[in-house]
């Protein structure tokens, strides 16, 4: 029988025990691929994508650490899509396909079951084909330097993306909304007769606030939209060619679709190793699933198991062996608790399977490492915090709570600071504010530079964004110390980023400063509607 | 079937043309940093097809981020379990070398530690398949190996941010991608020196050199079987046989019929130029300030010899006395003692009258000194240098390096690296001298500025001088 058919077979074998197991996945294309392909699948994450020279970037990286054997040794990858498709490395032999089989079929099941892959596009795949032959039409048409460099742009602000579609409804005004249900309906109707209605409306307090109601609707008001690229697509102000809309939704929608899969790394990495490692184990256990003519290929299986858990070098974390950690532990608290965990989380026994698939439909990383990251795991693996202080980069933490919050955190916030636009009419010349969120996290320098000019080019007027830092800047001192310049450490300050998408400036504020994205929207506002009121009132002043 | 296997697949190879646009990025990214790639001491004891990393700010991918040094990362210790090879015990086999637990070469433990399987006190007998004999007191079971849990203070690395000559962004931060492309150096060559030629090169000497070439454009009675022409050797049979037997057709052959391709050894002519190297080697040169000198001769040097055949290089290194010397002694002597900055210019004086006319060649006199010269030898050096330009030299260059090793890129220059006396003097004498040329090297890229100030050659000189050196920019 051919390798092939052989691996048919075991793919029948491994599904069936798969959906024993309580598995629920999509119909999966497992794809052979040579290690040219796999690499370049790996530097793109789709098979097909729009050209752009980060990918070619990505690939060289790839390449260059499969040759110095840093771990470029991807023995799979999964798309999420209806059917699946997964993408198998030609020359692993059949026992290691056989474990990928099973590793994969846990990817999918985690894919169709998680609720942040619910609304994914599961025709991605094809829609990113068509964004290829589209973005390319456009480099033929509008010159691959344009095009090149407007992806550049774009792609600097694909961290803003705002994936939960919740915080969009919440910033909708209240003043806005409408009742939706009826019975909303009933409740805002209800009472009384029609001239009841309406006679509220003539009670001198009522009228007054009435008053104030349209004065305030008058006024400007802050849009405070998080996702710049979104912001960015539906701006009033923004003058965009028809394909540099294109090429940017195009941007947004592919990262958009990413979204799930980073929020879900370790859960998902974590949830496929224990379920190939479960059912490779009891495979091997009932039919001899692990021997190949006649040889065991035990050792084979453990050392590729080996290699996936590995302790990643100090700086960062291994997805795959926190994850499976973290699910193990799972199963073994809820099937065996602890006399502690019986009083406190009231947990029966036995219910581990039952925990897992709970889990698994509804949480992400940052809920999952903030519930189920305990002290026996952070101990086991011997996780810790570190940080950069002075020249070295050292250990900074190891309580297993705080090493629980610090990952939290990052997971959370993730790398990607909280950007607001407050305003797209900064000053009545249609310049972009922005601000900062600051949780204790300044932002660096140089890449908000760069960054906030790739904006500007895009908003073609000059942008502005205000944020906290408590880096050490130097400050110059008043005139009388002829323009002395002094250090100042650590304190916070307010900072100013702008560019006009050439020169990027910084200018520091002394004084405490705002934190908070509605108190800086509502004095900004404030000055703003006082400035041209001020205004107004002179100009009709020099009227009359 | 519910899945499927495809081993013919559709999935279109599409990376060439996304290589080929970051490889353009790469080139244009060590375009504008030449002057911190060139100060590079890696790259200048390279060979020339050695790949050499430099890290480049240019090809990062920009996002609004955190500054890193501020925000706490998660990292693994390899503290607690560890984990011994379940077949040998850590002792040393084919599978604990596999998957790393031991090192291959010592049998010494290597921080790689690895998760067998099943961890725990009662880990892998359970469900382990027969065939295999495991050595029971080993089975997965945590050893402390003498290593306990991380603990806060521990240090992890150092951070290489600031570090020398590395240009911008040099540090290996764990955990942050600091992005380093890999680079020929040839090519940086290449970059590098399109944008340097030799200055006034008069069409004043020209000197006859031999070169072969290799195209077979001559035909000849005579040579060898190997270099015979067929076609017009056949032609010569049927324009014979017409001639002599009042037909035209193949055969019948003389040798009189034979044709044979040959070449001819063409003598061309070219420009000549021979380029003097001074340098100060007394002992208020110091270790870094030599560095820079040779740095920029090692530059020098590289380029004259791939852009030019036929240029001479003479070597002088001076302190009191100025002596001619070879190439590897200049590079790699160390000397010490005053300085007679005008030894160097007699001495090369010396030279190009028993060896160079000034009718057949183009002189290039370059020294670099840190100027601390004797004070009662100022005015010799000033009519040294007069009498090399009116011998007549095409051009004098004159470095001077105040450098303090460490002084970072952009630092204000202190009131002690201003110009000295030499550089003040130099500067007031030679005022309005096109052929005189000044250059001041404070810190490691100011080496590129003097390359490019003593080199700006005037391009439609050199091409001519350049006959077959290879195109720099296709």
């Amino acid at each position: 029988m051919s390798e092939y058919g052989k691996l048919e077979d075991a793919i029948e074998v491994i599904d069936a025990k798969a959906r024993s197991l309580g598995l629920d996945f999509f119909d999966t294309e497992f794809e052979i691929v040579s290690e040219e392909l796999m690499a370049q699948i790996h530097a793109y994450i789709l098979p097909v994508r729009f050209q752009h020279w980060s990918f070619g970037k990505r690939y060289h990286q790839v390449k260059t650490r499969a040759k110095y054997g840093m771990g470029g040794f991807a023995y799979e990858t999964v798309i999420n899509s209806n059917p699946a498709y997964s993408f198998l490395l030609e020359n692993n032999t059949l026992t290691e396909m056989k474990t990928v089989v099973a590793h994969v079929l846990g990817h999918v099941d985690f894919d169709k079951n998680n609720s942040v892959f619910a609304n994914t596009n599961r025709r991605q795949v094809t829609d990113c084909a068509v964004n290829a032959q589209k973005v390319s039409d456009y480099a033929m048409r509008h010159g691959e330097d344009a095009v090149e460099q407007w992806i550049d742009a774009c792609m600097a602000l694909v961290p803003q993306i705002e994936f939960s579609s919740r915080v969009r409804r919440d910033k909708d005004a209240w003043w806005t909304r409408r009742p939706e249900s009826e019975e909303e309906k009933a409740v805002s109707y209800s009472g009384g007769s029609i001239g009841d209605e309406f006679d509220f409306l003539f009670e001198d307090e009522n009228l007054k606030r009435l008053a104030e109601q349209e004065e305030m609707a008058k006024r400007p008001q802050p849009i405070m939209e998080r996702d710049l690229l979104h912001f960015l697509m539906n701006s009033r102000f923004a003058d965009l060619e028809r394909w540099q809309r294109d090429v940017m939704s195009i941007v947004h929608e592919e990262w958009m679709y990413f979204q799930p899969n980073i929020r879900t790394k370790i859960m998902n990495e974590g949830w496929a190793t224990y379920w190939h490692i479960r059912i490779m184990e009891d495979l091997a256990e009932e039919c001899g699933f692990l021997k190949e003519d006649g040889e065991d290929e035990f050792l084979r299986y453990a050392r590729m198991n080996a290699w996936v858990l590995a302790r990643g070098h100090s700086g960062g974390i291994n997805p795959y062996l926190l994850g499976y950690r973290i699910w193990k532990r799972i199963v073994e608290r809820w099937d065996d608790p602890s006399d502690d965990d019986r009083s406190t989380l009231g947990i029966a026994g036995g219910q581990g399977m039952e925990k897992m698939f709970e889990v698994r439909r509804s949480m992400t990383d940052a809920e999952f490492i903030r519930n189920f990251l305990d002290r026996k795991v952070v101990e086991d693996l011997d996780l810790f915090s570190f940080q950069r202080t002075g020249m070295d980069w050292t250990v900074v933490e190891t309580d297993w709570k705080k090493v629980r919050d610090d990952l939290t955190d990052t997971l959370l916030v993730g790398y990607t600071p909280i950007i607001y636009v407050v305003d797209d009419d900064y000053q009545d010349r249609r310049e972009l504010m922005l601000f900062h969120e600051f949780s204790g996290r300044p932002l660096a320098e140089d890449d908000t530079k760069a960054s906030l000019s790739h904006l500007a080019r895009i908003w073609k007027r000059p942008v502005h964004l205000v944020t906290v830092t408590n880096t050490t800047y130097e400050v110059g001192m008043s005139k009388e110390h002829k323009g002395a310049k002094r250090v100042v450490h650590g304190e916070p300050l307010q900072v100013t980023y702008s560019s006009d998408g050439v020169n990027p400036q910084v200018a520091v504020y002394m004084g405490k400063p705002i934190t908070s994205p509605s108190t800086f929207a509502r004095d900004y506002f404030e000055s703003k509607w006082h400035a041209k009121s001020v205004v107004g009132k002179l100009l009709k002043r020099l009227v009359s | 079937m519910a899945h499927r296997v495809i081993t013919d697949t559709s999935v279109l190879p599409r990376m060439a043309r996304d290589v080929a646009r970051h490889n353009r990025r790469v080139r244009e990214a060590v375009r504008q940093n030449i002057a911190h790639i060139v100060a590079n001491e890696h790259i200048i004891t390279a060979e020339r097809d050695k790949l050499v990393r430099v890290s480049i700010p240019l090809l990062r991918e920009w996002n609004f981020s955190f500054d890193h040094r501020y925000v706490p990362i998660v990292g693994h210790g390899d503290g607690m379990e560890k984990e011994k090879c379940p077949v040998c015990g850590g002792k040393g086999c084919e599978l604990c070398e596999d998957i790393g637990i031991v090192s291959k070469k010592k049998g010494k433990r290597i921080r790689r530690w690895v998760d067998i399987v099943k961890s725990g006190p009662d880990g892998l007998s359970q469900s382990m398949p027969s065939g295999v004999q495991y050595d029971d007191d080993s089975l997965g079971r945590r050893t402390n190996g003498g290593t306990s849990r991380s603990k806060p203070g521990d240090r992890l690395g150092k951070d290489r941010k600031g570090g020398k000559g590395s240009g911008e962004e040099g540090g290996t931060d764990p955990g942050v991608d600091i992005y380093e492309a890999e680079v020929s150096i040839g090519d940086i060559e290449e970059i590098a020196f399109e944008q340097l030629g030799l200055p006034n090169l008069d069409d004043r000497g020209t000197r006859k050199i031999k070169r072969e070439s290799l195209r077979f454009d001559e035909i000849r009675r005579t040579g060898p079987l190997s270099a015979l022409d067929k076609r017009r050797t056949f032609k010569e049979n049927m324009a014979r046989n017409a001639r002599e037997r009042g037909k035209a057709y193949v055969g019948d052959f003389d040798r009189s019929d034979f044709r044979y391709r040959t070449w001819e050894v063409e003598e061309e002519e070219e420009a000549a130029a021979v380029v003097f190297a001074l340098m100060d080697v007394s002992g208020s040169m110091d270790e870094h300030k030599k560095f820079l000198a040779r740095t920029f001769y090692a530059w020098l040097v590289r380029f004259l010899r791939t852009q030019y055949d036929a240029v001479d290089i003479v070597f002088i290194s001076h302190h009191t006395e100025a002596r001619e010397c070879t190439e590897e002694e200049f590079f790699h002597h160390v000397e010490s003692g005053g300085t007679y900055m005008s030894s160097a210019w007699s001495e090369a004086l010396k030279i190009m009258k028993s060896r160079y006319a000034p009718d057949h060649w183009n002189i290039y006199v370059f020294h670099f000194s840190d100027g601390f010269n004797w004070s009662n030898d100022n005015d010799n050096l000033v009519n040294g240098i007069k009498d090399v330009m009116d011998y007549p030299a095409n051009m004098v260059g004159y470095g001077e390096i105040h450098a303090v090793e460490g002084a970072s890129v952009g630092a204000k220059m202190p009131r002690w690296a201003r110009p000295t006396a030499v550089m003040e003097l130099l500067e007031k004498v030679f005022d309005g001298e096109r052929r005189f040329v000044a250059s001041l090297v404070n810190q490691e890229t100011d080496v590129w500025a003097s390359l490019k100030a003593f080199l700006s050659g005037d391009k439609t000189i050199q091409r001519r001088i350049k006959l077959d050196a290879p195109e720099a920019n296709p």
